[in-house]
């Protein structure tokens, strides 16, 4: 019974690991990609990742940091077949397609990852923040503004 | 003054005349010889030119034309993972994993015990994103899912793992030769020694022709009466392969002789050797000819090269001589005498010790069953490839590049959906005896990413013919009342579930004064019903009211946004899915659905590399949210609820898992379809004639019966319907469609938009006991 509570202890304290290397990736995205003064802290504290989840996103982030666009879209697509649902990886998607000049397909996968995102406000703010920067893309200044606005109010949500 | 003449002189200049007129005619014979001779040469080094440039344009060139290879999905593997030990071990089985007893010692091996644990080394492999080594591994199995993933030795817990993925098919030349190819580096260096202390020892020695070799096999086939050795040297062998064709005349042998000698200039030993290996015909399956070891190895043992034993190579080696005559699947006892043989070359040579020889001569021969690396499997799925393949590839650069083609087919589910048809469909076939032969298309694909998993194009999964999975355009029937339905709550202000219909008889005048009536299949009618009732029960005529309103144009762009690129005809009838759509395009529809509005194209392909591994291409995963996903969700609710208390209900007992889906029946019976999808598979069933006659069955009898064996029989999750934002629930009363509470009578708890629902009050009548006990077991 002790050993299952130590074992148990070791585990979270392993998740919370994990969830706090998420929120460095994240952040270093976002000031990779994003304007800093609209980034906000980026909390994943309910993020509970698989090691292999885990890896892969380490990966996807690596080749996302080498703006090696079309390793990372493969990576992040084998994480999305272990777990279809994993917000974090759709999330990345749309920054991967950022980063290649497709706004569309970026808002696509934002508006996927916000599907799955819905008890993680700070990611879902993050996604309206690329959704906005996509929309400044293709030149749509209005929508570009509204997907801000969402942004920042889903962070002052949060506040 | 005159000059007597001399009678000697006169004497002299005619004997002198002779000798001149003899040197001239040796002289002209001479000039003649000569003339030929030059002649001779100028044509033979002409010719040697020409043979020369054959053979360097060659070399220079692609040697051989390769066949394109498909493969499956690798199978991932990962902690958590949803996969039963059966499924496992039938995965390494088809992989040709060898099982042993020890702890496995070679790439290919695995051992199992108690059922959950297994033990394997994996193979090295070329993916896509780069070349992964094989690895020893430990897996353990318990309820259905791996919980836990190690290094064999270390123990150490691996977060992912991928297996080598299962090759399905190639794409070959027109010439039928298959071949891997393999870099002399990788050959084991036992095969070198077998070929060369059999076929040509002096290898190393010769310049492409060695006399010593003819003279000796001069000797020994004088001496036998009859030809029993070969003198050409792997050289020479090599060249007859590539060049030249088996006749038997002095011509070929100089020509042979000639070439050998000019490859041997040019190149050096290794390349020669290496291009012997991956050259040499090894034997026949079907029309297609076995080229090279690499190939054979798989071909006869199921595995690499690398992992076959001694004696595996000395078979191998023997067939050299002659692929056919010593087949060791047609003649064992030849092949055994003459792998024997080799064995005793190689002992005679020293590559063996004597010990060695004794042991390995009698061993039996260890063939593969079946050839592993046989004919095409999965024919209607490899059919998809292709066809998608030709988009961007020409069919000679399929036929002749080696591409490498990594599809999304999971092996493990199309077993299973070919054990549903060949074990339901003739069930049908009994139950139903008007049915007569039935045929059958079936798609499973993951709705999230659009990947096809399985598909199936006729009632003989194994069959090459006919692809009605992609070809076939059947009437659709109720499939298609989702859109309608869709079409109708994308108006939130208008419609929502509890929306009352009219069920009661229509009579609708065409453009061209014909009337059409409507029928609903039970043949009666309901008065008022509510909206989510009405596609629960796929009543036809509140459906074609519904559709009348909100307008066929709407429903013609409601049904391109789920995915139907087809022109869909805007006449009263396509509310009762009176078209024709193929399976993959039903299957595509309802994957946005399935995907809560995100349209996904569907997918056969992952990537294509080189035959070296180089990237060529990759088919990403691309998506567009075309429909808001709280109006979806409405629709999946209520396909939740065919599958509970509609015209599928028979799911709620006979398959333990949660399930949206919708039967579908077109007029008289012709066709039977059930379109349904977890929270992870989508698979779409079609049944019915190739003459498009009447089968008898309704889609619940029909296809429903052989989706339900194939999710019973594949690793699925229940439908999750999360509530997206902006969708609340509320309790209605569905006699009237107005609002009520949880304790009144009938009331049931509907989704709806926030603000979209009923606002008028249905009266609350008290609940029978009856309900009060259902609602207590419920």
């Amino acid at each position: 019974m002790q050993i299952t509570n130590i074992n148990g202890k070791v585990k979270r304290l392993f998740r919370l690991k994990q969830s706090l290397s998420l929120v460095c990736c994240c952040l270093a995205l976002a000031s990779c990609a994003l304007p800093k003064q609209a980034v906000g802290p980026y909390t994943t504290e309910t993020v509970t990742l698989s090691p292999a989840m885990q890896k892969l996103l380490e990966q996807s982030d690596q080749s996302i940091n080498a703006q090696n666009w079309t390793q990372a879209v493969a990576i992040l697509e084998r994480a999305l077949r272990i777990n279809p649902k994993q917000a974090e990886a759709w999330s990345r998607m749309a920054v991967v397609y950022l980063g290649k000049n497709q706004p569309e397909q970026s808002i696509n996968m934002a508006k996927r990852s916000n599907s799955y995102a819905s008890r993680n406000p700070t990611l879902e703010s993050y996604n309206w923040l690329l959704m906005s920067r996509a929309y400044d893309q293709l030149n749509q200044p209005q929508l570009a503004e509204q997907a801000l606005l969402r942004s920042q109010q889903l962070q002052q949500d949060i506040h | 003054m005159a000059k007597k003449k001399s009678p000697h002189k006169t004497a002299k200049p005619s004997r002198g005349n002779q000798q001149q007129q003899e040197q001239q005619r040796r002289w002209y014979q001479n000039r003649y010889l000569i003339s030929f001779i030059l002649l001779s040469l100028v044509v033979g080094v002409i010719y040697v030119i020409y043979l020369d440039i054959k053979i360097t344009s060659r070399f220079q060139g692609s040697l051989w034309s390769l066949p394109s290879h498909v493969y499956a999905r690798p199978l991932e593997l990962f902690e958590g993972k949803q996969l039963s030990a059966r499924a496992f071990e039938d995965e390494l089985i088809v992989l040709g994993y060898k099982k042993v007893d020890g702890i496995p010692a070679r790439a290919g091996q695995y051992r199992q015990w108690q059922g959950r644990h297994f033990e394997l080394i994996t193979r090295e492999f070329h993916f896509w994103d780069g070349l992964q080594q094989g690895q020893s591994l430990r897996i353990d199995f318990a309820n259905g899912q791996i919980y836990g993933l190690y290094e064999l030795y270390s123990h150490k817990a691996l977060s992912l793992v991928r297996l080598e993925p299962v090759r399905i098919a190639g794409i070959y030349p027109t010439q039928q030769e298959d071949r891997q190819l393999i870099k002399l580096k990788d050959v084991p260096n036992y095969l070198v020694l077998a070929l060369l202390a059999v076929e040509d020892r002096r290898f190393y020695q010769h310049w492409g022709v060695d006399p010593r070799s003819i003279a000796r096999a001069l000797v020994a086939n004088l001496s036998a009466g009859g030809t029993v050795q070969g003198g050409s040297t792997l050289t020479q062998q090599l060249v007859k392969n590539l060049f030249l064709s088996s006749e038997r005349s002095l011509w070929r042998k100089l020509n042979e002789a000639i070439m050998a000698m000019l490859l041997e200039i040019h190149y050096d030993k290794a390349l020669i050797l290496e291009t012997y290996i991956n050259e040499v015909y090894l034997g026949q399956d079907g029309a297609k000819g076995i080229h090279g070891f690499s190939l054979a190895s798989y071909f006869y043992f199921g595995k690499h090269l690398n992992q076959l034993s001694h004696d595996q190579i000395a078979l191998l080696v023997g067939l050299v001589k002659g692929a056919s005559w010593y087949d060791p699947r047609r003649h064992p006892e030849r092949a055994l005498n003459r792998r024997n043989q080799v064995l005793l070359q190689m002992s005679e040579q020293g590559v063996l010790t004597d010990n060695q020889y004794v042991q390995l001569k009698d061993r039996p021969l260890n063939i593969a069953e079946k050839a592993t690396h046989s004919g095409n499997r999965y024919p209607a799925f490899v059919d998809l490839v292709k066809k998608q393949l030709h988009k961007d590839y020409d069919e000679e650069d399929l036929r002749s590049e080696g591409l490498r083609i990594f599809t999304t087919l999971d092996p493990l589910i199309q077993n299973a959906a070919e054990n549903s048809v060949t074990t339901v469909l003739p069930q049908l076939e009994q139950s139903h005896p008007q049915a007569k032969i039935l045929q059958t298309s079936m798609v499973v694909l993951s709705p999230e990413n659009g990947e096809i998993q399985a598909l199936i194009g006729d009632r003989d999964p194994d069959f090459p013919g006919y692809n009605r999975a992609t070809d076939a355009i059947r009437q659709v029937g109720s499939l298609i009342k989702p859109g309608i339905y869709l079409a109708a709550l994308q108006h939130p202000d208008r419609y929502h579930l509890a929306t009352m219909l009219d069920d009661s008889p229509l009579r609708l005048q065409g453009g061209d004064g014909r009337i059409w009536e409507p029928e609903n299949y039970d043949k009666e009618f309901k008065g008022n019903i509510p909206l989510y009732r009405a596609l629960v029960e796929s009543r036809n005529v509140p459906t074609v009211r519904l559709g009348m309103d909100v307008g066929l144009a709407d429903i013609v762009q409601t049904l391109k946004k789920l995915g139907i690129e087809r022109r869909v005809p805007p006449y009263p009838s396509m509310t009762l899915g009176a078209f024709d759509l193929s399976l993959i395009e039903v299957a595509a529809m309802y994957q946005t659905l399935a995907a809560r509005g995100f349209n996904i194209p569907l997918r056969a392909i992952r990537e294509v590399t080189t035959s070296e591994g180089e990237p060529l291409q990759r088919y990403p995963l691309k998506l567009e949210q075309t429909l808001d996903s709280q109006a979806v969700h409405l629709i999946n609710y209520a396909l939740h609820q065919v599958t509970q208390e509609g015209t599928a209900r028979s799911l709620k007992h006979q398959l333990n898992l949660q399930v949206a889906g919708k039967t579908g029946t077109s007029d008289d019976f012709r066709d039977s379809w059930f379109a349904g999808f977890s929270d992870d598979r989508l698979a779409v069933v079609w049944v019915g004639r190739d003459d498009n006659q009447s089968t008898g069955l309704t889609g619940a009898s029909g296809a429903l019966r052989l989706w339900t064996h194939l999710m019973a029989n594949i690793p699925a999750r229940d439908l999750q319907l999360d509530m997206p934002e902006a969708v609340v629930k509320q309790w209605i009363d569905p006699e009237t469609g107005g609002s009520t509470d949880k304790g009144c009578s009938g009331a049931v708890e509907l989704p709806f938009l926030t603000g979209s629902g009923p606002t008028q009050r249905a009266e609350c009548k008290s609940r029978t006991l009856m309900e009060r006990l259902k609602g207590f077991f419920d």
